[in-house]
């Protein structure tokens, strides 16, 4: 019974560490069913229900996912075929099978939440329910304890180090391939704060948003969670470049395929690339874009971010008469409906500078309100016509949809805004939460030019801190109809802490798993003699292990001799030299009487030693 | 199907000709391990996650690790002995297995069998442990399902400590004679003859006789002593036995050896020399000693129809 | 080697030609306070050998021809009525003597056989409800004949355990027969014995016994020996007394040869002698191939 209450609560916290990650559907799925299996005793039925679930559970999945979203199905998959196996737990057997599926899990955990924390927790989390799996065994696992487990479980864990510091990479560089796909593949239906686009955000920025203009403190930009820089002007590839190193340029390494699958209802306001920002290209590993205009390369792993090398930059800026024609493409459904109500004289100024100031102030006469959790809209239109409450993505896309009725080129952009500064490492941390969208227009004297129809409506979203921002909008916490004033809990000193651990599993991140290739083939190279291969140094090293294992083992179960024997067994070894061996059933005076006859010449050796013998040991 | 290919190379590794050489295998666990690696390696290198890899390798090195503990839980143990016991069929008995060691750790959850037509070693899944604490036997508990002979050549022994990965196993050559005897079951369908002593014995048999001087006190007939004034001695003629012997014919049922065997054993308590007569094949002299008894129950073991 | 033990020796060699490996092991015996069985075909000295021991050995001897018609009263004693006294007067058996000579053991009737083995065992035997003590030290010396000569009657396992020893005489080797054969004084020189050994010297000889070191090493070597045969089914399994005698019978030789430790060497000496009668599975086998059971028993033991 313990055991599997231990496994029902490393599968709650495996859904509560995933929970940012799958549907809200698959976890409460996953909790229901293992809430149900603990009252459901009947086993024809609950056969009968887990068929059931299983293929519900399929059809969730289906239904949920885009075929593209590997990563999320499987995770969703082996999360709830953890809750479901949990229903038939009840010999070893079971149990160590249930062992395999919670590692799969865990392995996703370390995926899609690539901290050192998680790891260790993990690590932690699986040998503990492996303690028990053994417990139910039988085995006696005192048996297992103090010397002999650590000359077991030590080496183990020492090698598995060396081995993965030798492990030669196959990897193209220390990309986590997951996260550009996990970026690219999250503007899907989903219209929330997880919604990631490309990173925005300048040094400048940044200094602005925690009041740190003047300081010349070396930053370090850590993108947190699974964001993907995708430069769209020139002040963001010189912001992501700043302080960040830069490896020369061996791009032709680092080729990536990859797919853009853009928001369907978004498509015809997203950035233009190229003229092709609905491109639906291909699958991982990444290998080249389709038209090669671009390609993105990995600055470094240590500090998870990227930016983008190529002719992209000159492209955002580009602007010709098929750019154009898309940025001015509208839906022509309502129309005329929006330019009776948001056009008051039907005539427009010439100049696009001064249309565009007309628009902002007609922006910001309708007064639309902020609200995290609006109602939701069919379309644009509709949240034009009929809606007041929305948050940056709304006011975005109107904004872009009405500029495009102003007759100026626009688009929109979906990145960060904000994040946290972390004093403890002197970095920056963007989170989900600092997801925004906003708008470029096209202006003929000064191309394209950044407007933020947000900060229109709420002006405080710029220059707050996205935490203190959302804070000040909603000061309460919601539980069950009781609003609580969220003044009443101080997490400052919390939020130190959390602060202070977000550093930690950066550094520890960077330094000891997210090491650089390069580094790593440097100084196996240094430690190795000349043209060594690397993937022989795995090979060697993985031999080594097993000989210094099976060493290990020998001398552990060696028996301690005294000295007398040691001295007995020397002695027998010496006399084997002259052709002579003790059998089993002769007793050692018989045998030197035997040795006196062949090699009389080591008369006084013999007799001394037999004297020592017997002396020692029956005496 | 699968069965028949295990007792296939069971069969050829136990006619090895090797001095107790130890195999050792990945047992059913240890190759969903093995996937599992697999499986985390794939998913490690695909993605280029650092941790799934080094979870990985944790995995595997503890999975080697086991591999050398497995191995090292059952090298250093040495056969020495076996009790060959006496055991009835439809009865349990313990079989003795002694051991020797070259290993300071001892050796823990080994799984002693062998195999047998005559007997069924009863609670197959428990293990045994030796180390230098407790002497070095190992008791397993027999079933006697069949009368029969048999010599049991190799003793099988195998270890899946500590993560039940591995299967460490190793055959024993021994030299075990192992008799099922027959059941003890009371029926009287057989023959019984006797035969004359052939030794010699004391032919006095007069119940009273003259006082020797040197007899004892208690034997003095008091009685008569009393009546005629004289010493008499009561001789007693010790009731000894007639020697048995039991016979059946060349194809006698199973029911008549049960009946044998208990006749056997009900002579060999009551002191009484029995011998056996088994069809045309063999005979064994009156007798009565713990010997004599083992001998004819060997005999009704070996006698076949 | 101690000089009495020398003297003893050496004198028994006058007497018992050839026969030094027996003379020793019968003193091992006796030192160990045992009592010997020897077995052989008739004419082999058995009797001589006995004797020899007996006069050596300066104790109350006497010496019982068993035969068919000898009743347990001739061993033991009697009660005699005493018509003029009115009262029972015990008249003693030849057992009340220190030094027991058992000719042909397997002669006697069973019931006469067994008055003596518990009168060895016990040390004391019983009379119409009179515990009688007998003199110590008490030794038995038995002759038997082999199995298979006619009107026998054997000893059963039960009472041959109560033998520390068996040996064997054999016939002398070449020269020594032909100096048996040929010598008349032979029989002379057993008549010009003396006694070398007395009562408060075998006293000495006891506790000195006493003091001679038993090493774990080779306890454990006994006991391999103990259990191999209890766990092989060519062997009958040896009792604790047996390992009780091995251990005291190789003290006793360790002695002998003036150790004041026990050698595994000793242990295989003596240990034909005292387990041969005790190790064979089935009567009906002769000493010779009883001796080379034991000795197989020897070749299958680990010693170091």
């Amino acid at each position: 019974m313990i055991i599997k209450l231990i496994t029902a609560f490393i599968i709650l916290i495996n859904i509560l560490i995933l929970n940012q990650e799958i549907p809200l559907v698959v976890s409460g799925t996953t909790f229901g069913i293992l809430l149900l299996s603990f009252f459901i005793s009947n086993k024809s039925l609950r056969t009968f229900l887990k068929i059931l679930l299983l293929f519900g559970c399929m059809a969730l999945l289906k239904f949920q996912f885009k075929p593209f979203l590997v990563t999320e199905c499987a995770v969703s998959f082996v999360l709830l075929l953890s809750s479901l196996k949990f229903w038939e737990l009840e010999t070893e057997n079971d149990h160590f099978n249930m062992f395999l599926i919670l590692s799969l899990t865990e392995c996703s955990l370390f995926i899609l939440n690539s901290t050192f924390l998680i790891f260790t927790i993990g690590i932690l989390k699986m040998l503990f329910y492996f303690y028990y799996i053994l417990k139910i065994r039988n085995y006696d696992i005192g048996l297992l304890s103090g010397k002999r487990l650590l000359i077991l479980i030590t080496p183990s864990i020492i090698f598995s180090f060396v081995l993965f510091y030798t492990f030669p990479r196959f990897t193209q560089g220390f990309l986590n391939a997951n996260d550009l796909q996990y970026m690219i593949s999250s503007g899907d239906s989903k219209m929330d704060f997880s919604q990631l686009g490309p990173v925005n955000l300048s040094k400048e920025q940044v200094f602005k948003v925690f009041g740190l203009e003047k300081s010349n403190l070396p930053f370090e930009i850590l993108y947190w969670k699974s964001s993907v820089l995708w430069q769209i002007s020139d002040e963001a590839i010189s912001a992501a470049n700043s302080g960040l190193k830069i490896i020369e340029n061996n791009s032709s390494k680092y080729k990536f395929n990859y797919n853009v699958q853009v928001f369907q209802n978004m498509k015809e306001y997203m950035p233009i690339l190229d003229g092709s920002a609905d491109v639906i290209t291909s699958v991982l590993p990444f290998n080249k874009y389709t038209d090669g205009s671009f390609r993105l390369k990995v600055i470094s792993r240590g500090d998870l971010s990227y930016s983008v090398s190529g002719n992209y930059g000159d492209r955002l800026q580009n602007f010709n008469p098929l750019i154009e024609r898309k940025a001015l493409k509208i839906k022509p459904k309502r129309i005329e409906e929006i330019k009776e109500q948001f056009f008051e004289t039907p005539l427009l100024p010439e100049d696009d500078e001064k249309r565009l100031a007309q628009l902002k102030k007609m922006f910001v006469k309708k007064e639309f309100q902020y609200s995290t959790t609006p109602p939701t809209y069919s379309s644009i239109e509709d949240f034009l016509l009929n809606g007041s409450k929305g948050y940056c993505t709304h006011f975005a896309l109107s904004f872009a949809y009405l500029a495009r009725i102003y007759n100026i080129p626009s688009r929109v952009v979906l990145g960060y805004l904000g994040g946290e500064f972390n004093p403890y490492d002197n970095s920056v941390i963007v989170r989900e939460l600092d997801g925004h969208a906003w708008v470029e227009v096209y202006l003929k004297n000064k191309g394209w030019l950044r407007v933020d129809p947000t900060t229109l409506v709420v002006p405080d979203r710029l220059t707050m801190a996205a935490s203190e921002f959302f804070d000040s909008r909603e000061p309460f916490f919601t539980f069950l109809n009781i609003k609580i004033s969220k003044d009443n809990f101080n997490f400052k000193s919390l939020n130190n802490a959390f602060l202070w651990i977000d550093s930690l599993n950066s550094r520890l991140s960077g330094s000891m798993i997210n090491f650089d290739r390069e580094k790593q083939l440097q100084t196996l190279r240094s430690l190795t003699p000349k043209n060594f291969p690397v993937g022989w140094i795995f090979v060697t090293s993985l031999l080594a292990f097993l000989g210094i294992f099976s060493m290990l083992f020998y001398f552990f179960g060696l028996k301690k001799l005294n000295p007398n024997e040691k001295r007995y067994l020397k002695f027998l070894k010496k006399i084997k030299q002259y052709g002579m061996t003790k059998s089993e059933n002769e007793t050692a005076s018989q045998f030197v009487d035997r040795c006196l006859i062949e090699i009389p010449g080591q008369k006084k050796y013999l007799e001394k030693e037999l004297a020592h013998y017997l002396n020692s040991f029956y005496k | 199907m699968l069965r028949s290919i295990i007792n296939y190379f069971y069969d050829k590794i136990a006619g090895s000709r090797l001095d107790h050489p130890i195999y050792i295998i990945p047992t059913f666990d240890g190759l969903k391990v093995v996937l599992l690696n697999i499986i985390l390696l794939v998913i490690g290198l695909s993605y280029a996650n650092n941790y799934v890899l080094l979870f990985n390798f944790i995995l595997f090195c503890l999975f080697l690790g086991s591999m050398f503990y497995t191995h090292f839980n059952l090298s250093g143990l040495k056969l020495v002995s076996i009790t060959s016991p006496q055991i009835h069929k439809g009865e349990s008995r313990e079989i003795a297995l002694y051991f020797s060691t070259s290993n300071s750790q001892g050796h823990y959850f080994l799984k002693p069998s062998f195999k047998s037509n005559l007997v069924k070693i009863q609670n197959q899944k428990q293990t045994y442990s030796i180390s230098s604490a407790n002497n070095f036997s190992i008791k397993i508990l027999i079933h006697g399902e069949k009368r029969g002979r048999e010599s049991i050549n190799k003793i099988y022994l195998e270890t899946l400590f500590p993560f039940n990965f591995f299967r460490c196993f190793t055959f024993y050559s021994v030299d075990l004679r192992l008799f099922v005897f027959p059941e003890i079951k009371n029926g009287t369908n057989f023959q019984k003859s006797f035969v004359p002593d052939l030794i010699n014995k004391e032919s006095d048999e007069f119940f009273i006789r003259e006082y020797q001087t040197g007899d004892s006190l208690k034997r003095v007939d008091w009685k008569k002593l009393a009546q005629t004034n004289k010493w008499y001695t009561r001789q007693y003629v010790a009731v000894n036995p007639e020697p048995v012997v039991l016979s059946c014919d060349d194809n006698a049922s199973e029911e008549l050896l049960s009946s044998l065997c208990f006749s056997i054993h009900e002579m060999q308590t009551r002191n009484i020399p029995y011998g056996l007569k088994l069809g045309n094949k063999s005979f064994i002299a009156p007798g009565n000693s713990p010997f004599h008894l083992l001998n004819c129950l060997r005999e009704l073991a070996s006698y076949d129809n | 080697m101690k000089p009495i033990i020398q003297n003893f020796l050496s004198s028994a060699e006058k007497s018992v030609l050839g026969k030094s490996r027996e003379t020793k092991l019968a003193l091992c015996c006796f030192l160990s306070q045992g009592h010997l069985l020897i077995e052989d075909v008739p004419g082999t000295g058995k009797t001589t050998f006995a004797k020899t021991m007996a006069r050596l050995l300066d104790l109350s001897f006497a010496r019982i021809q068993f035969t068919n018609d000898l009743m347990p009263s001739d061993l033991i004693g009697i009660q005699i009525y005493n018509s003029n006294e009115g009262k029972f007067n015990l008249i003693q058996g030849a057992i009340f003597n220190q030094f027991i000579l058992a000719d042909e053991l397997n002669r006697g009737t069973p019931k006469t056989q067994s008055a003596l083995l518990e009168a060895m065992e016990e040390k004391q035997i019983t009379l119409d409800g009179n515990t009688l003590e007998l003199p110590l030290p008490f030794f038995v010396v038995a002759t038997q004949n082999p199995r298979s000569q006619i009107g026998t009657h054997h000893l059963p396992e039960s009472q041959l355990d109560r033998f520390m020893m068996k040996i064997k005489i054999g016939y002398p080797d070449h020269e020594n027969e032909k100096k048996i054969i040929s010598n008349e004084s032979h029989v002379e020189s057993f008549h010009d014995l003396k006694p070398l050994i007395d009562s408060s010297t075998l006293n000495n000889l006891f506790s000195e016994l006493k003091t001679i070191k038993v090493s774990d090493k080779l306890l454990d070597y006994v006991l391999k020996i103990l259990e191999t045969t209890r766990t092989h089914d060519i062997f009958q399994g040896l009792s604790p007394r047996a390992g009780k005698d091995i251990i005291k019978a190789a003290k006793a030789w360790a002695l002998i040869h003036g150790r004041d430790y026990v050698l595994p060497d000793d242990v295989q000496i003596i240990l034909p002698a005292v387990i041969s009668h005790r190790i064979a599975p089935f009567q009906n086998q002769t000493f010779d191939q009883d001796l080379e059971l034991t000795q197989t028993l020897i070749r299958k033991i680990k010693v170091d």
